[in-house]
């Protein structure tokens, strides 16, 4: 198939009802993204939900779940109970408004691998994209860092390609190649002459008709490439600077971490408009030893990245426009181990984050005391123990998708959920 | 696994069932699944093979062999590529990429710290070298240590390979690799010549102890380390393969209630081929999922995987959470105190199973490997060793092994289910892939080709041999349309294959420097700077290569091509023809238009003694332009300043007939005629006062042999005779018939070929496109050099010299004079090249 046929094939598909962005493969950039923006903050590891948004106390003649609740109770900021472990007060009271706490999700799985697929993708087996993948597909195709990830699961189906943003002074000489100190390498004109030559050149490869589909697709990816990068040097007036970078972090005496220096470039990237969608990536959280101690470290990073990342979203003005997705690929057992750890727990939760939603200060879906999940009824989405299912990342993600816009969309038309009830978790 | 009979997974499973038996329409192309598709030819593939291999190109003598030998020399060449530092390194990169153990060089590997005093040798030697620096901070040799640990397995590897030895050594070796500090600290009893860290070579770990009641040891109080004073016997430390190196064991470190099950699927997945996680549907039955009655030996929906998984969890019970050899008070075992006397945290614990003397859980399987007991529980990881490596899976593990490293693609699965998008490709894909592997990894237990059985580099040269390595284009648009994209020619290059291809052609790796400290003392851009930027992983949170161009990655390559252009060309003329890398054959003299040239000492040092200078050559009827430079100004202040002067040009056609004569003195009267700021007619003559070219034009009325005359003069100063270049060009050079074009165009046919792997006539239209933005890229430099004068590099335009080695400040006085134009130019045309498809995929 060559390019031609390439587009008629994708151009049947927006025949046939399916909304398709115009720019999808060669779109020039003719301005930045002012439409939503999308975080997953990927908690990697198995986060304990009882210590969190799905707080626990321990039970007369049961196995401890928490040490905290030895000493305290569970708090509430507005609708949302939260433990008192950390800082989660700080958090809870701050963003309760902002937020919809889902509990009770079932990850069917206590696997980290198997996890991490199911939660970010919505389907236990591999081939689904991520929610980040197929927003920036949908939104942004053509912004040439449309759909970023800082690691973990990056899964695109094919829909789009994921960048990679790493040291910020090494993005500062990329982002303007032909740089080199205040001089350039080549002169204006003999560099737009160069790139001419090379984008025909290119052009004149995918017309032809006996490319493999590897070689159609690698060259589709480099014309996009190239087609998106011109507006890449803006970035260089969001980018902060060095010295107000954030860099590692020690979190606990196990763990340090680079997420806020992810929050940084991503709103930056975001304010750019070059960027839509973003995976944040932030590990340590398998404490199958010493529990306590580490996931307290963990959970007060945690927040205080969110406020960050918040913080940053209203003074690049773009806090409005952003939906923010808080997960995990499985939790934590709802006891200790012999070594004061926890091991992993198929139930776990999702927080979802907007400013002001009208479905926020909510929790959806539960656990018992042993943090078993409950059935809950999609219609009424409150317990119902003889008519309803257990949460599954699949309504997660069909619920996602449609408050995002996303479904019976080009991106969701191969990826559907099959049977899948409908939570509508944002109505 | 149960599967709502709504849900998609049951929909999914029915219509799988319901296809078994039947003839998948468009699936059963098994031994067909290649119809249509063309192959790379011989030539071509060695081309990629030792790019990928060696990281360069192939010689004259690999390219006649295939020329001569075809097909059937394929095989041998191929094999040749694999020796040398290039193939070291895509081995060990290669290697990591799956067992990513380079982890260990930037994040915690506490097993490595000589404070542990589980290897006194380092423990001692971290004491003497701070106590004699005054300070506790690391030292080289601590870093190399830590280099040296980290990176045995895959050191391993590549030396079971490269030695061709049998690769089931990977799981079996009773050496491990060691640097010159590993050696030294665990008296591995080899023997280097330097202290470079990244040489390694076999030994052994006699180094290492338990602590047992013979340990003694005290911490100094100025926090210089531990002073050892007893301990019991080295251990005979029972080595298999990469199983129970230091940095395998802490890549995938276990827990109290892991109990080594990561280090067991890891071990299945590299080792056999076998993801455990995916080889029977995973429980999602919440009550077995909440199951706390040890349900990994006792509940049916656990114990259908962790039957197979768990003994060989227990091969490795020798070895403690972060890969400490019996790392427990006594030296007996790894098994935690917590299991062991569970009462002393717990006085309400159940009392434990433990008898003292075991290694290994009771409430666990008994270690072994499918229905066979581990013997010895003192080797328990040598004996899983054997056993493995002599089941039929772990040939084919291997091929899967090194799958991604030379296809740039992972092994396909299954697809999971007859609903998802393109099931029917993607099953026929990997039937095809699945049977190749099979019947592969069959050959290589049974010695590929007649060759010894187990060896690597057979295998890796049919792997490059095959069909999947050398799919190159398809014969008809409609067979792409049930082909996956994971196969064939057009592979993105990593950073490394990318960062040494460049420098096999142009002869320096980019912006590189000396980075002691280091593994490789090494800091590149494409190695390190722009690494990640340019899809590339740092074994940690970042495990998978990118296999496309982004627009962050097209800014890396692009900037790659430009900073290496400018040196790159400058450099290579200042070579001699014949020994260049990129322009034999021309001068930089040598433009699109030239149809003759002469360079001449002009000796004559008045202008009573003044001679002529003479150039003939055939011609094409048109309009010319004769060029007058003056290219070796020079003074120095008391000695003199050297001048040359210019009275008249004369040019006779083929009939003997001045076609043109001018004293230049006059040019002022001819509009047309340009200068730089750097000579003027100067009473009688036209003096150059400093390096400069004048042009003058000329209109030929005839064809062929024409002669251009100078008569000139020097004005003598300095140790060398004034230099003058006299040179015919045409002003039409997009036609590209002149001698200066033909020559031009051939070297830019053997650029496409050594850049872009391209054999194209002179007349194709590629090479037309890459002759035609030379010619545009030199024409507008005509124009403003004339005000800028002839440097190679116009206003603010920067030639970042200091990445050439040996090049800082322009150390070697590289002549950055381009009177030509020709300099930049070429310039041009290699970033040009650099930043085509062909040039970053292969």
């Amino acid at each position: 198939m060559n390019r031609r046929e390439f587009i008629k094939k994708t151009a049947l598909i927006g025949a046939s009802g399916l909304m398709l962005p115009a720019a999808r493969l060669y779109g020039a950039v003719d301005g930045g993204y002012t439409g939503r923006l999308l975080i997953q903050l990927q908690v990697n590891g198995g986060w304990d939900v009882s210590s969190y948004c799905d707080p626990k106390v321990n039970q007369p003649g049961e196995p401890a779940i928490t040490h905290w609740s030895e000493a305290g109770d569970i708090q509430q900021a507005g609708n949302i109970p939260f433990a008192p472990f950390a800082n989660n007060a700080f958090l809870f009271e701050k963003y309760h408004r902002d937020m919809l706490v889902i509990n009770g999700v079932d990850l069917q799985t206590n696997s980290h691998e198997t996890g991490t697929t199911h939660n970010w993708s919505g389907r236990v087996a591999e081939g689904y994209p991520t929610l980040t993948a197929m927003f920036a597909a949908k939104n942004a195709p053509e912004q040439p860092l449309s759909y970023i990830n800082f690691g973990g699961h990056a899964q695109t189906a094919g829909l789009i390609r994921h960048s990679r943003l790493d040291n910020i002074d090494a993005l500062k000489e990329i982002i303007r190649p032909e740089s080199i100190g205040d001089d350039t390498l080549r002169n204006a004109d003999d560099l737009a002459r160069i790139r001419a030559a090379a984008q025909a050149r290119l052009e004149r490869q995918l017309d032809n008709v006996y490319l493999t589909p590897r070689k159609m697709n690698n060259m589709s990816a480099y014309q996009q490439a190239l087609n998106s990068r011109s507006s890449l040097a803006k970035l260089t007036n969001y980018l902060p600077s060095q010295s107000d970078i954030i860099e590692y972090q020690q979190v606990n005496m196990e763990t340090d971490s680079d997420l806020q220096r992810q929050i940084q470039l991503t709103i930056a990237a975001f304010d750019s408009g070059l960027a839509s969608a973003s995976d944040l990536y932030t590990g340590g959280y398998d404490t199958h030893s010493n529990h306590d101690l580490l996931h307290e470290g963990l959970f007060t990073h945690l927040n205080e990245s969110i406020d960050l990342l918040w913080s940053l979203a209203e003074a690049a003005n773009i806090a409005d426009r952003l939906t923010v997705v808080i997960g995990s690929e499985i939790s934590r057992t709802p006891y200790y181990n012999a070594d004061n750890g926890k091991d992993h727990w198929p139930i776990g939760s999702v927080i979802v984050m907007e400013k002001s939603p009208s479905w926020g200060n909510r929790v959806i879906g539960s656990t018992d005391e042993a943090q078993n999940a409950h059935n809950i009824n999609p219609g009424t989405m409150e317990q119902d123990d003889a008519g309803g299912t257990h949460i599954y990342p699949k309504h997660v993600h069909k619920a996602l998708r449609r408050h995002l816009g996303l479904e019976n969309t080009f991106v969701d038309q191969d990826f559907k959920f099959l049977g899948a009830e409908d939570f509508d978790f944002f109505g | 696994m149960a599967a709502a009979s709504d849900s998609q997974e049951f929909s999914g499973l029915s219509a799988f069932i319901d296809l078994l038996g039947e003839q998948i329409d468009g699936s059963g192309y098994s031994g067909q699944y290649w119809e249509g598709v063309a192959f790379a030819t011989p030539i071509k593939t060695l081309r990629r093979a030792s790019i990928l291999l060696r990281g360069d190109l192939p010689t004259a003598a690999e390219k006649s062999a295939i020329t001569s030998g075809g097909e059937a020399a394929l095989r041998s060449t191929i094999r040749g590529l694999m020796a040398g530092d290039g193939f070291h390194e895509f081995l060990t990169r290669g290697a990591n990429d799956r067992i990513l153990t380079d982890k260990l060089f930037s994040s915690s590997f506490e097993a490595s710290d000589p404070s542990n005093d589980r290897f006194p040798l380092a423990s001692t030697h971290q004491y003497e070298t701070n106590k004699a620096a005054g300070n506790s901070d690391w030292k080289l040799w601590r870093r190399h240590w830590v280099m040296g640990l980290a990176r045995a397995p895959v050191e391993l590897i590549a030396y079971i390979v490269e030695e061709d030895r049998n690769y089931q050594e990977v799981v079996t070796a009773d050496y491990m690799m060691v640097n010159y500090i590993t050696n030294q600290l665990l008296d591995g009893g080899a023997s280097f010549d330097d202290e470079a860290p990244n040489v390694f070579k076999p030994g052994q770990n006699n180094g290492q102890i338990i602590h047992d009641d013979q340990f003694l040891a005290e911490r100094d109080e100025d926090e210089f380390g531990s002073i050892i004073q007893s301990h019991s016997p080295f251990l005979d430390f029972p080595q298999a393969g990469v199983l129970n190196t230091l940095a395998f064991l802490a890549r995938y470190p276990s827990t109290e209630t892991n109990r080594n099950r990561a280090r067991a699927r890891w071990t299945y997945l590299h080792f056999l081929g076998v993801d455990i996680e995916k080889s029977a549907e995973r429980t999602t039955d919440p009550d077995a999922l909440a199951d706390t009655n040890n349900p990994t030996l006792n509940n049916p929906a656990c114990t259908s995987c962790h039957a197979l998984h768990d003994p060989v969890a227990g091969t490795f019970q020798n070895y403690g959470n972060q890969g400490i050899y019996r790392d427990q008070y006594g030296g007996l075992d790894a098994l935690p105190d917590t299991y062991k006397h569970p009462q002393n945290y717990d006085e309400n614990a159940d009392p434990s199973e433990y008898l003292y003397g075991d290694t290994w859980f009771r409430d666990m399987r008994t270690p072994g490997f499918e229905g066979q007991l581990a013997p010895d529980p003192s080797n328990s990881l040598q004996w899983l060793g054997s056993v493995m490596s002599a089941d039929a899976r772990f040939a084919t593990a291997a091929v899967k092994f090194w799958w991604p490293s030379l296809m740039g693609a992972q092994v396909l699965e299954a697809p999971a289910s007859v609903n998802d998008k393109d099931f029917s490709v993607r099953l026929a894909a990997f039937e095809a892939q699945n049977d190749f592997i099979e019947s592969l990894g069959e050959q290589f237990a049974a010695g590929i080709e007649g060759g010894a059985p187990y060896n690597g580099k057979d295998l890796i040269t049919a792997m490059i041999s095959s069909n999947w390595f050398r799919a190159d284009r398809v014969e008809t648009p409609d067979v792409s349309d049930r082909l996956v994209a994971e196969l064939g020619t057009g592979r993105l290059l990593t950073p490394e294959e990318l960062e040494r291809k460049s420098q096999s052609l142009l002869g320096w790796k980019w912006n590189t420097s000396e980075y002691p400290g280091s593994f490789d003392n090494e800091y590149s851009h494409l190695g390190d700077v722009y690494n990640i930027y340019y899809g590339g992983i740092d074994s940690n949170g970042i495990v998978d290569r990118s296999s496309a161009l982004t627009a962050l990655m097209a800014n890396v390559a692009e900037k790659h091509a430009l900073e290496m252009a400018c040196g790159a060309v400058m450099v290579d003329f200042e070579r001699p023809d014949g020994e260049r890398l990129l322009f034999n054959g021309i001068s930089a003299s040598t433009t699109p238009g030239l149809e003759a040239r002469g360079e001449f000492d002009v000796e004559a040092a008045s202008a009573e003694t003044a001679e002529t200078y003479s150039i003939s050559g055939n011609i094409t009827a048109g309009e010319k332009t004769i060029t007058l430079s003056f290219t070796n100004d020079w003074s120095e202040e008391g000695s003199g300043d050297r001048n040359l002067a210019l009275s008249t040009l004369t040019i006779t056609d083929r009939m003997g007939d001045t076609a043109l004569f001018l004293e230049l003195n006059q040019l002022n009267s001819i509009s047309e005629a340009t200068w730089g700021n750097c000579g003027n007619p100067n009473g009688s003559r036209f003096l150059f006062d400093s390096n400069c070219t004048l042009s003058i034009p000329f209109s030929a009325d005839l064809d062929g042999n024409h002669t251009v005359s100078v008569v000139a003069y020097g004005e003598q100063a300095g140790p060398d005779a004034p230099v003058l270049v006299v040179s015919v060009n045409d002003n039409n050079p997009d036609l590209g018939v002149s001698s200066g074009a033909t020559a031009v165009k051939a070297v830019i046919v053997d650029l496409h070929e050594r850049f872009l792997g391209q054999s194209l006539d002179v007349d194709d239209p590629g090479i037309q496109a890459t002759y035609q933005l030379l010619v545009d890229s030199w024409q507008a430099r005509q124009s403003w050099m004339v005000e800028r004068g002839p440097w190679a590099n116009g206003p603010d335009e920067g030639c970042p010299w200091y990445a050439v080695p040996g090049q800082h400040n322009n150390a070697a006085g590289i002549d950055q004079f381009d009177p030509s134009g020709m300099k930049s130019s070429w310039q041009s045309v290699i970033a040009y090249l650099m930043t085509d498809f062909n040039y970053l995929h292969e």
